[in-house]
């Protein structure tokens, strides 16, 4: 066992929390809990994964892994017997969540409302699952306990009496959120459904605040999902005022994000008073929340809109407690570096198998963290027959399968429907998962099996055609392109779709006239605009290019490529400092992006600054291991510092790479529409 | 008095046990709505009403020391209210599982996608979760009956049956229900 360093650590999980809201609420004293925090530790932005789904990214949070390893693909599953869907459950985890891991180390967990806790005898630990706070009847009296929510059973009574039911909701409690409250019908949509979140939101506190005081834990996980869901129902009310929404609407529910926000901040407050200094706090949601001109012209709501297009990249990440560096800032953090980064503070090993790193930055006085190879190995040694006793994905199978043999009768019509929709909804989550991760091939494997269920999804044909295109195969990209475009080369989208396979065939003329044509149909301007910037940069065009990045950069400030095409072209122009800041930029944001970190270096080798450049090569190196041109810069820097093995080392595989990439392109044939 | 099930994957040798039971003259309910086919040449000594068990299971109140056929995903919606002697049928997963892709190809049904090493550790887990199942139930009495020793050693087998079922039955003629000729598609050769 490594060194511990944090003696307990309290992990609040405050879904869609967002900098863009709370620093504005901090500067003004409205948050001052947080702003302790803060002070007292570290703080950064936190980057989320595609999809920007919560169930599969909370599973990450509390695994280290990604949703193709932990089986979590959305908020629901197929029933095992082939009668419906229910809500995702904790035996659909395939892998161990870090309560799991630390239960089998003799350390104590506690986890209230996280995604996939249900049943909660299912996992280790202390346990108020995710089904806990869901209420139902009248009233309080009227609502009996869920079945399987609480673990071990002897807590049952009194976490029960804890629950807030909405009727216990008054006004009093409402006025604080939406002042006009009293002068609302009782069956204002908005007002019923911030009754619902509040209760919802001090169930699931009280029973968070309870096991904090008199539960034995080292690690107390507390999910939190009203920040979501109040901006999924009232993020369009909050000013500045989006067009749809009328003056009164603003006037009446523009403050309630606010408040819910302040409102997290008294009950963080609480805790802060509960657990004390010596105990580590850290505050972590799975994505941010448009809030501000990026909002997008589609309702936020989780019902009628689309409510994952108003998901923000970036979460937040705040900590503090012994150990942990005062006043600082975290860069490049994921949320897949969570669980890795827990089992450091608490003094145990992570998984080499995880996808996360330690977050080290964070430490005070930084120490390496130890490694097992996986805790999946050894909390379950093999794969045994047991390990697919609840896999509902693999007992719907079987219901095919005996539907097929005549054995069973088909499922109710409307039961196949949704299960074939939480289906297509588990390939499309996959496919982002491996296309956002690089692995082409397997996301074609499951775009073609949406593409089977439904030949007209344009989305899947899409990223086929993206995913030929990455796969090199030309003739196969342009043939979906053909497809898409279905006989009309000249609408903005096959402006855009010809343009992206005339650039990786290299032929920039054509590509670039087919952008400009997008850009001036005012085709996904960001988009058209940043291949744009891509064939600038390949034309040495420096200055054009510095100007596209200027503006994309003030479309949205939190998007590490814009960063980087404008440090790229400050670069061109061999203005080395002044490259440095968004190529820093870009790394804090996309930590996985290799050739920031190799182009980071190049601005720091301009300032003379060699061994910042060799670390930035080595940051390239630890996502994606076969950067050539890290090894190649690598190879020419240590020559410099006369350590030949390391620059022989480096130089053998730049070279691999180079045959390698010799060999395709060889065989590869430039092709015109 | 109990109800007799044969129970088991499908093509783990059900059909067989029944046609066995039927010789040794216990009544069994069958409605013959599924009839003689080359996937099983004697017949499958179904019941319909059996699928729809879950929505109603009143047939089940007049078939004591009858002979039925109940598949095993749907033996968990039995009710509590009878007893039960159950005889699963076991077989090798290869076995069962290219039994099954031969029946699907001659019903021109299309399965499951899933590869056979994955598909065959969903079927132990079902028979996993049943043995589980009837081992707390306090209304069920169960045999496993394994399909190759059956065809091997009938006579042995048959003993075991009939001592488990404790009835004077016909011994040579479940004995003789037994055509190795039956053992087929072993392997994937139909």
């Amino acid at each position: 066992m490594s060194q511990k360093i944090a003696n307990k650590v309290l992990l609040l999980g405050w879904d869609a929390a967002d900098w863009k809201i709370i620093n504005p609420l901090i500067d003004a004293g409205k948050m001052p809990y947080l702003e302790r925090l803060i002070n007292q530790g570290a703080m950064g932005d936190l980057e989320t994964q595609k999809p920007i789904l919560s169930p599969m990214l909370w599973s990450s949070i509390a695994t280290g892994k990604r949703a193709d390893k932990h089986g979590i693909f959305g908020f629901t599953e197929p029933k095992p017997d082939g009668s419906g869907i229910r809500p995702i459950t904790s035996t659909s985890l395939k892998c161990q969540p870090i309560w799991n891991m630390l239960e089998h180390s003799g350390l104590k967990s506690a986890v209230v409302g996280w995604f996939a806790t249900h049943p909660a005898h299912a996992v280790s630990g202390t346990v108020v699952s995710n089904h806990f706070a869901q209420p139902s009847g009248a009233n309080f009296e009227q609502w009996p306990l869920t079945p399987n929510t609480i673990s071990p059973k002897s807590l049952e009574a009194t976490l029960a009496d804890l629950r807030v039911h909405p009727d216990d909701i008054g006004l009093s409690e409402l006025i604080e959120f939406i002042p006009q409250a009293a002068e609302l019908p009782k069956d204002d949509k908005k007002l019923i459904s911030l009754v619902k979140l509040l209760a919802r939101c001090m169930t699931l506190h009280g029973a968070g605040t309870y096991l904090a005081q008199h539960a034995e834990w080292d690690l107390l996980a507390v999910y939190h999902d009203t920040l979501d869901l109040i901006c999924h129902d009232f993020i369009e009310q909050r000013p500045p005022k989006m067009d749809h929404v009328s003056e009164k609407e603003v006037e009446i529910y523009g403050g309630v994000v606010d408040a819910m926000y302040c409102f997290h901040d008294l009950m963080l407050g609480r805790y802060m008073k509960l657990v004390g200094p010596e105990t580590t706090i850290m505050i972590v949601s799975d994505h941010g929340f448009l809030s501000d001109h990026r909002r997008p012209n589609v309702s936020a709501h989780t019902q009628e809109g689309s409510p994952v297009e108003w998901h923000r990249d970036h979460g937040v990440l705040a900590v503090r407690g012994p150990g942990i560096k005062a006043d600082s800032l975290v860069f490049g953090a994921n949320q897949l570096d969570i669980t890795p980064t827990l089992l450091q503070l608490l003094g145990l090993p992570v998984g080499r198998d995880m996808a996360g790193k330690p977050l080290s930055q964070i430490l005070a006085q930084p120490q390496a963290a130890q490694w097992i190879d996986s805790w999946d190995d050894l909390i379950k040694t093999s794969t045994t027959v047991e390990d697919y006793e609840e896999d509902p994905w693999a007992a719907q199978e079987m219901v095919k399968q005996l539907v097929a043999l005549g054995y069973i009768d088909k499922p109710d019509p409307d039961a196949t429907k949704a299960i074939e929709q939480v289906t297509q909804q588990k390939y499309a989550s996959l496919t982002e998962v491996y296309l956002s991760t690089n692995r082409f091939k397997q996301a074609q494997e499951y775009i073609e099996l949406q593409l089977a269920h439904n030949p007209a999804n344009k989305l899947a044909r899409l990223r086929l055609a993206r995913c030929r295109l990455k796969l090199d195969d030309i003739e196969g990209c342009k043939a979906i392109a053909d497809q898409i475009v279905a006989g009309n080369p000249d609408t903005p989208m096959a402006h855009m779709l010809y343009g992206q396979i005339y650039s990786a065939q290299g032929l920039d003329d054509l590509a670039l006239e087919c952008f400009l044509k997008a850009e001036q149909a005012g085709y996904e301007l960001p988009k058209v605009r940043y291949r744009l910037a891509n064939i600038y940069l390949r034309r040495q065009l420096w200055l054009q290019a510095e100007a596209i990045a200027e503006g994309l950069l003030e479309h949205d400030d939190h998007n590490a490529r814009y960063y980087h095409v404008q440090g790229m072209a400050l670069l061109g122009q061999k203005r080395y400092q002044e490259a440095t800041i968004p190529l820093m930029q870009a790394v804090s944001l996309r930590y996985d992006l290799a050739s920031a970190h190799v182009d980071l270096a190049l601005a720091l080798i301009g300032q003379q600054q060699h061994n910042t450049a060799i670390n930035s090569l080595h940051n390239a190196l630890k996502s994606r291991p076969n950067t050539t041109r890290a090894h190649t810069i690598l190879a020419r820097l240590y020559k410099d510092k006369g350590d030949i093995s390391r620059s022989s080392y480096h130089y053998s595989k730049s070279q691999v790479k180079r045959e390698k990439l010799v060999s395709t392109n060889n065989a590869m044939t430039p092709h015109g529409r | 008095m109990a109800i007799i099930i044969v129970s088991g994957l499908p093509r783990s040798g059900t059909s067989l046990m029944m046609q066995m039971l039927q010789a040794a003259n216990i009544p069994l309910l069958s409605d013959g709505q599924r009839v003689a086919d080359e996937d099983n040449p004697v017949g499958y000594w179904e019941l319909e009403l059996v699928k729809k068990i879950k929505t109603d299971n009143s047939w089940l109140n007049n078939a004591d020391c009858h002979g039925v056929k109940i598949i095993s995903p749907l033996m968990f919606e039995l009710p509590d209210e009878h007893q039960y002697k159950v005889i699963v049928m076991k077989r090798a997963m290869p076995e069962v599982l290219a039994s099954q892709r031969t029946m699907m190809a001659r019903r021109e049904q299309q399965g499951s996608s899933m590869p056979d090493t994955l598909l065959t550790k969903v079927f132990q887990q079902q028979e996993l979760k049943l043995s589980r199942w009837l081992t707390t139930q306090d209304n069920c009495r169960f045999i496993e009956v394994h399909y190759g020793q059956l065809i091997s050693e009938p006579a042995r087998q048959v003993d075991q049956l009939i001592d488990f079922l404790q009835q004077p039955l016909n011994h040579t003629a479940m004995i003789n229900c037994v055509d190795p000729d039956l053992y087929r598609n072993r392997q994937g050769n139909s």
